[in-house]
């Protein structure tokens, strides 16, 4: 197994998504910088600190959430659709142990992303002179790698069903539609059904009774990610390798 | 001549959406067997299925250890040569064929730091069979090999079957290429 991982990664982790990754990278560090009026006379951030608090956690959050969604799809593209080297692995190796180590160093490389991304945040975050609270910032850190883990293996999954790059933009289009359903700072009841109904597939990380979190718990989110992990090896062992 | 049943096949059928394949029974016992067929006579369907990956109604046995080579593979993007036949390598238990040999025989050797979206297609036939008979197995399912190899490679190829003491199961479209071979040619 071991070695499937170090076969997919060195095929996987190529120049390209390097310079996707840091590009990425560097687009969310300066969008968060300018979320973080840093650079504003520090009377007028100290005046209205709780307010810019507030518009910074909002902003950073969304833009940060958008970025992880492309960049799992840009990756589960490269990886599933566009580096269809599997059969070379199948001759060595059992089906499970082929999508699974894949899946998981695209899973890897993805996290990674999100860690140096958030990471960069919570550091931008540190040298404004808003209240941080390190607890909060580990624990919604965790909910991001969940975030980053469902919507990872949800397009894997759907890559491995139905083998077409236009299947990836449902998670995309879902997630977005999911997001600007959620009315922001209202509690869970108080949100339309609609919004229910959809968050219930493609789950938002936001602001429910001042805390960031998903509508029906990490729970149901971890829950989810091991449906989908038994989705894609059912899946993956039953379909014709062309 | 092999006298043991390498493969049997018995009412296999495989369906796709605007075809089926049916091959009653099939018997693979010879050290080298040739498969003619012309395009969707299911060739390729067969070896697919020998080889697993493909779900088919029917009974196929196998009764040795295959290597088998696809006729359109897809190779990792940003790889060099050497890189991809070692990480392939490091996946078998078993490493007693030296895949330098294979590339040196091939003469493939020195393109050994070149990256694989640089070879042509020629170049890319020749690593496919090289990623293929660096497996040690008892029988080498090859689908189509010839496709894109030059005349030099396809004498190399046959004189490599030749000095070999393994099973090799092989489709084609030009049965005259192999007529130097003592062979059981199956026509589908």
């Amino acid at each position: 197994m071991i070695s499937a991982f170090k076969g997919h990664f060195s095929f996987l982790y190529s120049k390209k998504i390097n310079i996707i990754t840091f590009g990425l990278i560097g687009l969310t560090l300066i969008l968060n910088i300018y979320f973080s009026n840093i650079f504003s006379d520090y009377s007028e951030i100290m005046f209205n600190r709780q307010s810019y608090l507030d518009t910074f956690l909002f902003d950073s959050y969304s833009i940060m959430k958008i970025i992880f969604i492309l960049y799992i799809l840009m990756n589960v593209l490269y990886s599933f659709i566009l580096s269809d080297y599997d059969i070379f692995f199948l001759t060595r190796v059992s089906r499970i142990k082929t999508v699974m180590s894949k899946a998981i160093i695209t899973l890897l490389i993805n996290i990674f992303f999100g860690t140096v991304i958030y990471l960069l945040f919570a550091i931008i975050w540190s040298l404004t002179p808003y209240d941080i609270d390190v607890n909060s910032l580990l624990v919604i850190y965790l909910r991001v790698v969940l975030f980053i883990c469902y919507y990872s293996l949800l397009n894997i999954l759907l890559v491995v069903m139905y083998k077409h790059i236009y299947i990836l933009m449902i998670p995309f289009v879902g997630y977005l539609i999911s997001s600007f359903s959620l009315e922001y700072g209202v509690d869970f009841q108080s949100q339309n059904h609609f919004s229910k109904s959809i968050n219930f597939l493609f789950p938002d990380l936001i602001d429910f009774n001042h805390t960031f979190s998903y509508m029906y718990g990490d729970v149901f989110i971890m829950g989810m990610i091991i449906i989908f992990t038994f989705g894609i090896i059912r899946r993956y062992s039953e379909k014709d390798i062309k | 001549m092999s006298t043991h049943m390498l493969i049997e096949v018995n009412d296999f059928v495989k369906e796709y959406k605007n075809c089926e394949i049916r091959i009653e029974k099939l018997q693979i016992k010879d050290r080298v067997t040739l498969v003619i067929g012309e395009n969707g006579s299911g060739k390729s369907t067969l070896f697919k299925g020998i080889s697993n990956l493909i779900n088919y109604q029917g009974e196929i046995i196998v009764n040795t250890k295959i290597s088998y080579m696809s006729e359109f593979p897809k190779y990792p993007i940003d790889v060099t040569v050497n890189q991809f036949l070692t990480k392939l390598s490091n996946l078998q238990k078993d490493k007693s064929i030296d895949f330098l040999e294979l590339l040196n025989y091939f003469d493939l050797i020195n393109k050994i730091d070149e990256n694989i979206s640089r070879l042509s297609k020629g170049m890319k036939a020749k690593l496919n069979l090289i990623q293929c008979l660096m497996i040690p197995a008892e029988l080498y399912i090859l689908d189509e090999p010839l496709s894109g190899l030059d005349n030099d490679s396809i004498e190399k190829l046959i004189k490599y079957i030749n000095k070999e003491s393994k099973s090799f199961l092989i489709s084609s479209h030009i049965e005259n290429a192999f007529h130097s071979l003592e062979k059981q040619v199956i026509y589908l």
